[in-house]
């Protein structure tokens, strides 16, 4: 009976470490395991030629011909599927979360500047350092002559109802506008752009942008607003506080 | 060219070893999913064309592979290593194509069934073959024991990366490479004699 143990015992051991002989070939197999392995190869003729064995599958796979199947050429219809894969994840997420139109444009902004800020910080981070140091003196440099140079502008506010007579040839108008609860940011982006205006806040956490855009002294402002309202990325526009910021 | 893989090597830089690259990508950075995506595409096409046998069904599971990785990038918890991680989505979507197609476990690869149905005289193969007839035997195998085939012997995966990648037990593994070894004894010609390393 003792005798059978034994002989069971040396089986087990020999299928386990038959088992592992194809990681103690690819040189994965951890060290004490790499032990029990030699060891047992000492005395066992079977795993020796199941070594010989598996080096040449080993070999026969590794010298197998590489697959010239395609070349790089897909990498742009996998961004275009990201791009259209984004969006829907955008909305879903956004209907999953909060109603508004709000989230999308807001979390669309705040990931294009996340995303911004840290390509830059890696490319910064990437640069020798001598030519970090560069970089950092010649921004310092940008700023100060920025803040010297900028002649004192103080705003000039005034009413709504004023004529246009009263205004210089071009102001500025500024208005809340919330989007539609689908539009992406480059949508808003583009409009923002043919409509020569520009984000000066916003959004709010309830999804408001406030907008600045060109108001031509011969304009009715209701027929600005009119026209933004009648966009179909625009859900809702009213002026801010009837105030125009003269130029 | 040389303009645009200079522009490669530096994003490459950049972005350094893969876990960086992909925690970029999880906060969509596109330049770094342009890194990922060229470190591992040669790589994922060989893989998925073993496993799945098939050069038309690879490119396309290979571009799925890696819109996943796009996707899912913020759900890798770091617990495998990110090569294991994209692999295992590759090996994932591989065999659920091969399903879908229902080619599963059947030979696909031609030069490998005539070798099989040759009679055996003609199935004496000389040593200098032996490397090249192995290797269409290996065709032979089921798609889940080629795999582990590959990722041990050319990836160079140790055995629980492997049971990571297939979502197995590691015993799976083990037996599933016992299975392959027996497979190919009984499919290569009778009475060959292993050539000396």
């Amino acid at each position: 009976m003792k005798h059978e143990d034994n002989i069971r015992q040396l089986k087990s051991e020999h299928d386990s470490i038959e088992a592992v002989l194809p990681w103690y070939i690819n040189g994965t197999l951890p060290l004490e395991e790499c032990h029990q392995v030699e060891k047992h190869m000492e005395t066992c003729l079977q795993c020796r030629a199941a070594m010989t064995e598996l080096q040449n599958m080993q070999r026969a796979v590794q010298q197998s011909t590489d697959v010239a199947l395609v070349e790089r050429n897909n990498l742009q219809d996998v961004l275009s599927r990201i791009d259209k894969a984004s969006s829907t994840a955008s909305v879903a997420r956004k209907q999953q979360y909060l109603s508004p139109q709000k989230l999308s444009s807001r979390w669309s902004i705040k990931q294009w500047l996340t995303n911004k800020v840290s390509h830059y910080w890696r490319v910064f981070m990437a640069l020798p350092g001598g030519w970090r140091y560069t970089v950092v003196a010649q921004s310092l440099l940008l700023v100060l002559a920025g803040v010297m140079f900028t002649p004192s502008t103080e705003p000039v506010f005034t009413t709504l109802s004023a004529s246009s007579a009263e205004n210089s040839k071009q102001d500025n108008i500024r208005m809340r506008v919330v989007f539609a609860e689908d539009v992406l940011f480059r949508d808003i982006r583009h409009l923002l752009v043919n409509a020569k205006a520009r984000i000066v806040d916003g959004p709010t956490p309830s999804g408001v942008y406030t907008l600045e855009t060109i108001y031509a002294p011969d304009e009715v402002l209701q027929d600005v607003l009119d026209r933004w309202r009648a966009k179909a990325l625009v859900r809702f526009v009213e002026p801010v506080s009837n105030i125009v910021v003269r130029n | 060219m040389i303009a645009e893989e200079r522009e490669q090597g530096m994003a490459d830089s950049m972005f350094g070893d893969d876990p960086k690259a992909l925690q970029a990508v999880a906060e969509g950075d596109r330049e770094a999913f342009k890194v990922l995506y060229h470190r591992y595409y040669t790589k994922l096409i060989r893989f998925v064309f073993r496993v799945t046998q098939r050069t038309d069904l690879a490119e396309e599971i290979v571009n799925d592979v890696m819109v996943v990785v796009w996707e899912k990038a913020a759900t890798y918890k770091g617990t495998a290593k990110v090569s294991t991680w994209i692999f295992g989505i590759a090996y994932h979507k591989a065999i659920k194509t091969l399903q879908q197609w229902s080619r599963v476990n059947q030979p696909l690869d031609s030069d490998a069934l005539q070798l099989a149905m040759l009679p055996d005289m003609e199935r004496k193969i000389p040593d200098a073959q032996f490397s090249r007839d192995l290797q269409s035997t290996l065709t032979q195998l089921p798609a889940e024991q080629r795999a582990v085939v590959e990722l041990t012997f050319y990836y160079g995966y140790s055995y629980p990366e492997i049971a990571s990648i297939v979502s197995c037990p590691v015993n799976t593994v083990k037996t599933r490479m016992f299975h392959a070894r027996r497979k190919l004894r009984e499919l290569l010609p009778d009475g060959i004699e292993y050539p000396e390393p």
